[in-house]
């Protein structure tokens, strides 16, 4: 049984005939796209614990606003043969009251169009590190004594990140693919697909630090831009500091939390925002840690359950534990499926949603930054929503965090994930 | 809130005390009633004054639906139409302090009464502003929409020109802007507000 995509709407941001092509792939060949197949598809191929093929991954497949053909969601098993892929994308998202707006959500989009807008910065994700967290009828915080008495604003959210915390992309790659919807009661709106800048290229920030940063070497793509916020990820010190304990001490797992920490703007071309997001992406327990004394500094937190520090410092309970069946299980490897340590728990804190687009239009189309917002498409411009509103009404109206009940591995799931 | 609440006790008993028939109103030009009883005397102006309690309930986009019962007054004063008919100027306040917060509603509106029958009771309606307010003595949220209302009520006579008038009002306002500080928060609020209390009236 094919995996269908068809909704009642036009979906945002998708061809129109995008439906059509979606019903005309009944054969199982999955939507033909009339520009070809994105950089971002195909790109997957099973590893050696993956039962489904190829061919039946690249049947989860959308048509983009460019019309190319792009990856999408599915679930880690196929439904119809019950093979695995071993990668999760995260929720569903045709639970989300949004998708009938938005439609299935093609990976990797704002990349290809980043092609187009600077050849010189091209800049291609791996597949599975796209994560789709979204909850229907948020209630969000209401930072003042009298109104969060007498208001509440509650709003749906779904949001997409690139989120691989499996690789050594992210020690030096700040820039990740990011699509973020939002309705609310109060008429905030948005629908916002950028390339992410987060925090500063080429260095990242330790976990258990003291907001201290480790320069790493230099990113892809070399010129890639500042942004805000910062990508919050464990170095060795973590391991040694936290996880790696006296005998009888338990381990703080709380310390490789990685934490993506966004500050993302709409802006015109002036350089004013009429947007401005800064949601937080949450990763419990990655697969990675940076060490600059192994190969491409790339670490596996797995291994460090198996360590014995020389003062006899080990790895004791929590995710360690669990992966092990409580060190019954030597020799793990860290794509083990049995693995905790494969960025399958995660939440995100929606945090702040402004607008500032009192009558403005409410559809904007900007570089892949998201900047240089015109009313008109350009060459290597992408469509944004922004309700013509302005939100700021005095006190903070600010979204609690998602997804920290849900986790979304088991069914072969492990790192890459 | 304590203090507004005194206020509005304070400003009962003036007109409670107006409510006494005066030397010699008695032989002013008088309309009679068209109610049952002919011995209750409308003419000139009249006063009234009246305490109860109202259910008041916000509406918004993003409003919590919370209806609350508050202490209640009014007061209103008018001239005599008709011997069935009277116009006048009608104040009403609701007040409530919960959890650090106080509200209170004042609407200030012109009213028609009318007796369409021969026995005491009357109906009555009414067009103006309201005023609303809530704060915790630091931020505060503001309305003034346009407020209308329907009432209905009965007269017992104590005297030849002083009632007894239990009544019944619902007052709805339409949308307005809801600010905090200023600052405009949404455009759509909306009050009602029930209220059921009673009054003495001198005409």
């Amino acid at each position: 049984m094919i995996f269908q995509f068809l909704r009642r709407n036009a979906p945002l941001g998708l061809v129109p005939g995008a439906v059509l092509l979606l019903l005309s792939c009944s054969d199982g060949t999955g939507p033909i796209a009339a520009n070809g197949p994105s950089m971002a598809f195909g790109t997957w191929v099973p590893g050696p614990g993956d039962t489904c093929s190829s061919e039946t991954h690249d049947r989860f497949s959308v048509v983009g606003p460019d019309g190319k053909l792009y990856p999408t969601w599915h679930p880690p098993t196929d439904p119809a043969t019950g093979c695995t892929f071993g990668h999760e994308h995260g929720r569903d998202p045709r639970g989300s009251h949004l998708y009938g707006r938005t439609g299935p959500i093609p990976f990797g989009y704002a990349n290809e169009v980043l092609d187009a807008w600077d050849p010189g910065r091209m800049r291609h994700e791996d597949h599975v590190g796209h994560k789709i967290e979204w909850e229907n009828d948020v209630v969000f915080r209401i930072e003042d004594g009298v109104s969060s008495r007498l208001l509440q604003v509650t709003c749906d959210v779904m949001t997409k990140l690139h989120q691989g915390t499996h690789s050594k992309d992210a020690f030096t790659n700040n820039l990740h693919e990011l699509v973020y919807h939002i309705r609310c009661t109060d008429r905030t709106e948005l629908d916002i697909t950028v390339m992410d800048a987060i925090g500063t290229p080429g260095e990242f920030t330790i976990s258990c630090g003291n907001n201290s940063h480790v320069t790493v070497g230099p990113a892809t793509p070399a010129n890639s831009p500042n942004g805000g916020g910062q990508r919050v990820i464990p170095d060795r010190s973590c391991i040694d500091a936290f996880l790696l304990q006296p005998p009888g001490t338990s381990s703080d797992f709380n310390a490789v939390r990685e934490s993506w920490q966004t500050s993302v703007g709409i802006q015109k071309d002036n350089g004013d925002n009429i947007a401005f997001i800064n949601p937080y992406f949450q990763v419990l327990f990655p697969s990675r840690f940076y060490d600059p004394s192994l190969a491409g500094g790339l670490g596996r937190i797995m291994d460090t359950c198996y360590e014995t520090e020389s003062n006899g410092d080990i790895a004791q309970g929590g995710a360690c534990a669990q992966s092990t069946n409580n060190g019954q299980l030597p020799g793990l490897a860290f794509d083990d499926p049995r693995v905790v340590f494969n960025g399958s728990r995660r939440f995100v804190d929606i945090n702040s949603n402004h607008i500032d687009n009192a009558n403005g239009a409410e559809v904007w189309y900007t570089d892949p930054f998201g900047r240089h917002g015109a009313t008109r498409p350009f060459p290597g411009s992408i469509r944004q929503f922004v309700a013509s509103v302005r939100n700021d009404y005095g006190f903070d109206v600010s979204g609690p965090s998602m997804g920290g009940n849900r986790n979304y591995g088991g069914n072969g799931v492990h790192a890459p994930n | 809130m304590r203090r507004f609440k005194a206020c509005l006790i304070a400003g009962m008993i003036p007109m409670l005390t107006i409510a006494i028939p005066l030397p010699g109103q008695s032989r002013q030009a008088v309309v009679p009633s068209r109610g049952s009883d002919p011995a209750i005397q409308r003419s000139g102006f009249w006063f009234g004054a009246g305490v109860g309690s109202a259910r008041a309930d916000v509406s918004c986009n993003i409003c919590i639906s919370d209806p609350k019962s508050e202490l209640s007054g009014n007061l209103r004063a008018g001239i005599t139409l008709t011997r069935s008919v009277l116009l006048g100027l009608e104040g009403t306040g609701v007040a409530n302090s919960e959890d650090g917060v106080n509200e209170r509603y004042v609407a200030l509106s012109v009213v028609v009464y009318t007796y369409p029958t021969r026995s005491g009771m009357f109906v009555k309606g009414g067009l103006g502003l309201i005023d609303y307010r809530a704060d915790d003595d630091i931020d505060r949220l503001t309305s003034r929409p346009l407020v209308a209302q329907v009432g209905v009520g009965y007269e017992f006579r104590l005297s030849r020109s002083l009632s007894l008038q239990p009544f019944g009002n619902l007052m709805a306002t339409s949308k307005g802007n809801l600010s905090f500080n200023g600052t405009r928060v949404t455009d759509d609020v909306s009050f009602t507000l029930l209220q059921f209390g009673i009054g003495l009236a001198l005409h």
